[in-house]
């Protein structure tokens, strides 16, 4: 219902934004490591360990642009929800020095905790009704994980970059980057906890380039 | 003659003295192995229980630390986990934790060397003992738990001996066993701590060394030298030795090892038994024996002379004077009456051995009733954790999942089942009292519906094929084929007892997952249950040996006394058991039960039953209730009138003509004991039963307008009984 007033919003932005700025955009395919689940129709995916490997399943990729860029003074609030005894977005990729809140939506207590060398803490338990939200500041880039003291089944994953430019892959391994700067940067994609491809990129204002990762 | 008389009574002499030697010997071996062996079942419980709880310790935090590649905060984590887990809390008894003795903590590198704890603060659940570090490093991290002992100095510069587990810590990130974490415990304590007649005493043998307190340094040291002599063959397979001299008493020496298997140093459990008390016993008899035979002897050689002198004296004696045969006549006469008296004290002397013998038999059975309780005892652990599963399940489960809380009717039903465990732990531990009591013979047998059995035994077990079977990647499911069978003459708690051990048998078979199919059946005189699972099945050997106590597949999980049980219990009941296997193909247990025969159960009802017919207001807020007891009152033949509430009960008591009320207590508006006080005011001989739900914290004395004061649930006798009860005149105070 809300798609068809959205997209001629977007379409009339793109559209200000190509004709002002001259878009400069990465777009292409992460080739992702075989699903070992059977494809559903529903699009939860969730974070398995198989073989010492911590990915997402069914696969996704996070394709980011390394480089030098400033930091924003104010970066927005995102959210690690818990529902149904699983994080909502599994795999959550933020810029450093983001505000990472971790709202409960269960009415059972959690109490979320990382070990991560990237980044310790440990919330303690509390219900829905905690206010204000449990929530950290990621400052160090690196691989978060994410455990619940009270379900130990649960996992999530925070990907912490050093870059205002990332994206999440859909499971198809499909990205586009958009509102990139012009220079001289490498272009990675990271697949799983052992693996980061990459490949050097030359950005020109303006245009479309396409860009596979085999 | 007399050499003859000497030699017999020689032999009877040595043959007797050798019989009692050698049933002394048998009974004290017997005696000694039967509380060995009830200990070790007691100490296997003790273990299974303390590695499932460290196995589960890993599974946390813990974890977490070593896959997210946080050492530095293994120790810190643990030290706000263990406690809580394990730990002598103050107030020590009260807390479960107390019980397992827990004392400190360790963790294992990769390597299997100690990871020093950070500070001193670390690592101790019980202050000031001090050990070696270096005795609980492993050559490289084991795969699966390990038992091994450590010397510890307590602060009171004392020595003592702590069990130590060893629980792998697997990190799914690195796909591999990283680390170890190794808790040490107090150990059981084996016997007793002072040497005592008939008791064992037990020590370790680690090392080298003799641990055993309660001897003396030289006695040790004299045992220690007779251990290291040992051969290798021996140590491996338990060794039992008789008479090790200490403080010049013999003992019977028994040596176990206590981890077989282990990466630790092996260590082995001594047990000695003194045989004070049955050398005693032993020297004691041996004195009667050689009195009897002394004066057998005697006896012998007084009859021996006598004939002689008979036999002689005419030959020798021809030429005497007659007078003086006379004096011999009297003489020889007298010795025999002598001799006869003598006869007299012998007989005498042997009624006196015989009840000693008799008391020695006596000592023999006490003996054999010891070692039956040895058994039980470990039997009513095995059978009273049995009933704790679903319990606990069950329990945990509501705690987690707060939306079953809502969910009335699912919280009904898994209380429900709660409570049927519940009530089964009650009736194991009542099994203790029928011990002592004698048994009459009389047991309280009723029928029982074995379909109902049969769903009740599959809910109460859930916990352990599914949900269990479930977290391990096994599914296992159960096929109910209930065909409609009489009612058996049974003890309902000691069948759903059998079921539930048949099924966990069932589930234990099948490690790969499968299917139970649980059958009922009727044939001529009996109803047949059948279990049969698709698992693993028996050899022959397994097979014919199943039943017996302490047999087990199991390993360490098992106590051998399951089947054992299953087997006392049908047999109790009078039914058969027999088993079918195949192997790689499953096993199925056929247990069938003679029918319940009814007449005794309509004798008692129709005893109850009022002739009269009487006009009875019936006031419950809860239909079933009311519908159940409307059925059974109509079914006496008296007229029925219902209210669903007390202003409603009170208002069609007005309009009507009632012989009897009987109401709820707990009900919306106005109660049940509010209306009883308002009918009495209009007509005070009128006769109320009160139901309640809260039996036992009700006293009727408080409630003076209630004549019977009936706990629910009610049945159909029961509520005759009290029919009767309240229409009967009021005894005059």
């Amino acid at each position: 219902m809300r798609l068809p007033l959205f997209l001629p919003i977007v379409c009339v932005l793109l559209l200000i934004r190509t004709t002002c700025l001259a878009d400069t955009v990465i777009e292409g395919h992460v080739t992702l490591p075989k699903s070992h689940a059977a494809p559903v129709m529903n699009k939860r995916y969730e974070i398995v360990t198989k073989n010492g490997v911590v990915a997402t399943d069914p696969p996704r990729a996070v394709v980011y642009l390394e480089g030098k860029f400033s930091k924003p003074a104010n970066l927005p609030v995102q959210q690690m929800a818990q529902k149904n005894l699983a994080f909502v977005t599994p795999l959550l990729a933020v810029q450093a020095g983001t505000k990472v809140e971790f709202p409960n939506l269960d009415d059972t207590f959690h109490n979320i905790f990382s070990y991560s060398p990237a980044k310790r803490f440990d919330l303690g338990r509390y219900r829905s009704d905690e206010r204000p939200i449990p929530s950290q500041v990621f400052d160090v880039a690196g691989l978060v994980t994410l455990h619940c003291d009270i379900h130990e089944h649960m996992r999530g994953l925070i990907l912490v970059l050093d870059t205002p430019h990332f994206t999440t892959s859909d499971t198809e391994g499909h990205y586009r980057l958009t509102g990139l700067p012009a220079g001289h940067y490498t272009l990675k994609a990271w697949v799983d906890s052992k693996t980061t491809k990459e490949q050097p990129v030359d950005l020109k204002s303006g245009g479309t380039l396409h860009l596979d990762f085999p | 003659m007399m050499i003859i008389v000497v030699s017999i009574t020689g032999v009877a002499l040595i043959i007797a003295q050798r019989n009692v030697a050698e049933n002394f010997e048998r009974n004290t071996r017997a005696d000694f192995q039967s509380q060995i062996a009830a200990e070790h079942a007691a100490r296997d419980v003790r273990l299974a229980v303390l590695t499932e709880r460290c196995r589960q310790l890993v599974e946390s935090r813990i974890r977490a630390a070593f896959e997210d590649d946080a050492p530095d905060l293994v120790y810190r984590t643990a030290q706000t986990e263990l406690p809580d887990a394990l730990a002598t809390r103050e107030g020590g008894a009260e807390t479960p934790g107390a019980v397992l003795n827990a004392k400190f903590y360790r963790f294992l590198d990769e390597k299997g060397a100690v990871i020093p704890p950070p500070a001193e603060d670390f690592g101790a659940l019980e202050r000031g003992d001090k050990f070696d570090e270096r005795d609980l490093a492993l050559r490289g991290l084991p795969e699966d738990h390990q038992v091994g002992f450590v010397v510890v100095h307590k602060a009171d510069g004392g020595e003592a001996v702590d069990e130590v587990i060893v629980t792998p810590i697997f990190s799914r990130n690195a796909n591999a066993v990283v680390a170890a974490l190794v808790i040490g415990f107090k150990p059981i304590a084996l016997g007793g701590d002072t040497p005592a007649h008939g008791r064992i005493t037990a020590g370790l043998w680690l090392n080298g060394r003799l641990h055993m307190p309660a001897l003396s340094p030289a006695a040790v040291d004299k045992i220690a030298s007779r251990l290291d002599g040992l051969p290798p063959h021996l140590l491996a397979s338990g060794f039992t030795s008789l008479s090790e001299d200490i403080d010049g008493v013999p003992h019977l020496l028994f040596l176990k090892q206590t981890n077989p298997g282990s990466h630790y140093p092996p260590a082995y459990e001594v047990s000695l038994y003194s045989q004070a008390d049955a050398l005693a016993r032993q020297r004691e008899l041996r004195w009667e024996i050689v009195g009897i035979g002394f004066l057998v002897l005697l006896a012998g050689l007084g009859l021996s002379h006598i004939l002689s002198s008979r036999l002689s004296a005419p030959v020798e004696t021809l030429e005497v004077v007659s007078a003086e045969n006379v004096v011999q006549r009297e003489r020889a006469e007298a010795a025999l009456e002598v001799t006869n008296e003598e006869l007299h004290a012998r007989n005498a002397e042997l009624q006196k051995a015989l009840a000693d013998l008799e008391a020695a038999q006596q000592h023999v059975i006490q003996q054999e009733r010891l070692r039956a309780l040895g058994q039980m005892a470990s039997g009513i652990a095995h059978d009273f954790n049995n009933a704790l599963v679903p319990i606990l399940g069950f329990c945990e489960l509501l705690q987690l999942s707060p939306n079953a809380l809502q969910d009335r009717k699912k919280c009904l039903s898994y209380l429900e089942t709660i409570q049927t465990a519940a009530k089964d732990a009650a009736s194991v531990v009542s099994r203790l009292r029928e011990f002592y009591r004698a048994n009459t013979g009389e047991e309280e047998f009723g029928p029982v519906q074995l379909s109902r059995l049969v769903n009740q035994a599959i809910k109460l077990t859930q916990p352990r094929w599914k949900d269990q079977a479930q977290a391990n990647g096994v599914t296992i499911s159960i096929v109910p084929q209930l065909s409609d069978v009489p009612p058996v003459r049974g003890e309902e708690s000691a069948l759903r007892e059998v079921l539930t051990n048949l099924i966990f048998n069932a589930v234990d078979a099948m490690p790969a997952g499968g299917t139970i199919t649980i059958r009922t059946r009727r044939e001529s005189d009996c109803g047949v249950l059948e279990v049969a699972d698709s698992g693993t099945g028996m050899t022959e050997e397994v097979r014919q040996r199943c039943l017996e106590p302490f047999f087990t597949t199991k390993g360490e999980r098992g106590t051998g006394l399951g089947l054992s049980m299953v087997f006392g219990i049908v047999q109790r009941h009078g039914g058969q058991i027999d088993l079918r296997s195949e192997l790689g193909r499953g096993t199925t247990f056929l247990i069938s039960l003679p029918f319940f025969r009814e007449e005794k159960f309509a004798v008692v009802a129709a005893k109850t039953a009022p002739t009269k017919s009487l006009r009875i207001l019936v006031v419950d807020d809860e239909a079933p209730v009311r519908t159940l007891l409307a059925a059974a009152l109509r079914e006496d033949g008296h007229e029925v009138e219902l209210a669903e509430q007390g202003v409603d009960g009170l208002r069609r008591f007005l309009a009507g003509k009632f012989d009897l009320v009987i109401t709820d207590k707990a009900m919306p508006g106005m109660s049940g004991d509010q209306m009883a006080t308002a009918i009495k005011q209009v007509s005070p001989h009128m006769p109320i039963v009160l139901l309640t739900g809260f039996g036992q914290f009700l006293d009727k004395e408080k409630i003076p307008s209630i004549d019977v004061l009936v706990a629910k649930p009610i049945g159909v006798v029961a509520l005759r009984e009290a029919i009767s009860q309240a229409l009967s005149p009021a005894p005059v105070a």
